[in-house]
């Protein structure tokens, strides 16, 4: 049975009554029609998931019918998978996603472009199970990613779950000259992996990756593999004032590995020790903030995957 | 910690040729602790403790190791002080500089390495060289 939970909140198009009226259009057109939940201010993600999953007293008359759900698809920004991964992590469902936002970060990594092409996917429904990545309450199956030049020092927790992602850098030739003179001041990062080995260093960028939008070979290896048992943790040091201005393009596209020097380790499990207070972003919100622990969970999530999937 | 990687036919390579290394530890990083792998390590930064890998070990010419020292092959092209154990080959290059034992299959040293250490050829483990001819059937 097909369960679609509808989150408009991050839709960047103009009308998302046409875009769902569309949605139910091909469904119906490709046989895969199913209930239907609409997220709204009082029903919220994880209540929707929570409830869709259950299969004794709802607490909303929306998904009170909704029993015995064995695919939820999302349809929602990569916020909205996130919060639904994070409530069905460890039970017999499979996930799929659809996507209301151009650019989306899942939808890359899983082969999944537009609404007919996400809907045909749903429809062949190609399962694949896929590592699950923790950080604190949040599970994920994308990356995290830190910059130490513009996260603030000290206690940074209160900036949790917000959209407090600022390190697009500056456009323009005169931005760009801006980037070229102004000082990296950079804070000495530690981080201990599968509390075996500790790296330290004064520290740029960094990414925790267990599936990446771009597939990446860095001398030979695949990073970003979901289904390998292992996350990928990319970390660039210090950069000159021309590496900084040059490869400013390449930070926002969080491509790391192509940096100059960049270092790559493979572990199941990452604890960030310092400093505290340093932020770590899923996209654009601040997911957690250092000291934290990153691990990958027992479970694996089963997920409906495109043809052009980046693993 | 790593996926699969045949070592094979292995051939040490020059400074500026790269190496396809699972771990890589850049040169702005220190790492303290058991750096464990199954796969390819490249160490261009700094690493106290234990280096350990069944595959190719790259020591780059900015590395600097104060570790003990296991792998499947290795190349030396920066700063060891420590011991060395490597089961096939191991090859010192110019910029090497390696202060500790070594045992290993096969050695190479590079004009102008530095190397300060007991050296042990391990014929059991390693390496095994044949002999030049097939000694005859004994004629009854």
């Amino acid at each position: 049975m097909y369960y679609y939970l509808v989150d408009p909140a991050n839709y960047d198009g103009k009308n998302f009554e046409f875009f769902q009226t569309q949605l139910l259009s091909f469904l119906g057109e490709y046989h895969i029609s199913g209930e239907v939940a609409r997220v709204t201010r009082l029903r919220t993600v994880e209540d929707l998931v929570a409830t869709a999953l259950s299969h004794g007293v709802t607490t909303l008359v929306i998904v009170a019918l909704s029993h015995g759900v064995t695919t939820l698809v999302i349809v929602g920004s990569d916020e909205t998978f996130h919060k639904a991964v994070s409530v069905c992590h460890g039970k017999p469902v499979t996930l799929g996603f659809i996507p209301v936002r151009a650019q989306s970060e899942t939808a890359k990594i899983l082969g999944i472009e537009g609404l007919l092409e996400s809907v045909i996917t749903i429809a062949k429904r190609r399962v694949e199970s896929l590592d699950l990545a923790c950080v604190g309450q949040t599970y994920f199956i994308s990356n995290l990613f830190f910059r130490t030049d513009q996260s603030p020092a000290g206690d940074g927790t209160a900036a949790e779950g917000k959209m407090a992602f600022q390190s697009e850098s500056p456009r323009g030739f005169f931005s760009g000259l801006k980037t070229f003179f102004r000082p990296q001041k950079l804070d000495a990062v530690e981080i201990r992996f599968d509390r075996s080995f500790k790296a330290s260093g004064d520290l740029f960028l960094g990414s925790i990756i267990n599936a990446s939008d771009h597939i990446s070979q860095k001398d030979g290896v695949t990073i970003g593999d979901p289904k390998d048992g292992l996350l990928d943790i990319v970390l660039v040091g210090r950069l000159n004032r021309f590496q900084n201005w040059k490869w400013r393009k390449t930070a926002e596209t969080r491509a790391l590995e192509t940096f100059p020097g960049a270092s790559i380790v493979h572990a199941r499990e990452v604890e960030i020790l310092s400093p505290v207070g340093l932020q770590l972003f899923a996209g654009p919100i601040v997911v957690a903030t250092a000291p934290t622990r990153i691990f990958l969970a027992e479970d694996k999530v089963r997920v409906i995957v495109g043809k052009s999937r980046t693993f | 910690m790593a996926r699969n990687n045949n070592n094979d036919n292995f051939m040490p390579p020059s400074p500026g040729e790269s190496l396809v290394a699972e771990t890589i530890v850049g040169h702005s990083v220190k790492i303290e602790g058991d750096l464990v792998s199954d796969g390819d390590i490249k160490v261009d930064g700094q690493v106290t403790g234990k280096v350990k890998t069944s595959q190719n070990l790259f020591i780059g010419p900015t590395a600097k190791i104060e570790a003990d020292v296991e792998a499947g092959n290795a190349t030396v092209a920066g700063k060891i002080s420590g011991n060395m154990k490597v089961r096939e080959v191991l090859a010192i290059l110019q910029t090497g500089n390696v202060s500790g034992d070594i045992d290993c299959g096969k050695l190479a040293v590079e004009e102008g390495a530095f190397f300060s250490g007991k050296c042990v050829m391990n014929v059991h483990n390693g390496y095994k060289t044949k002999p030049v001819s097939e000694p005859l059937p004994d004629e009854e």
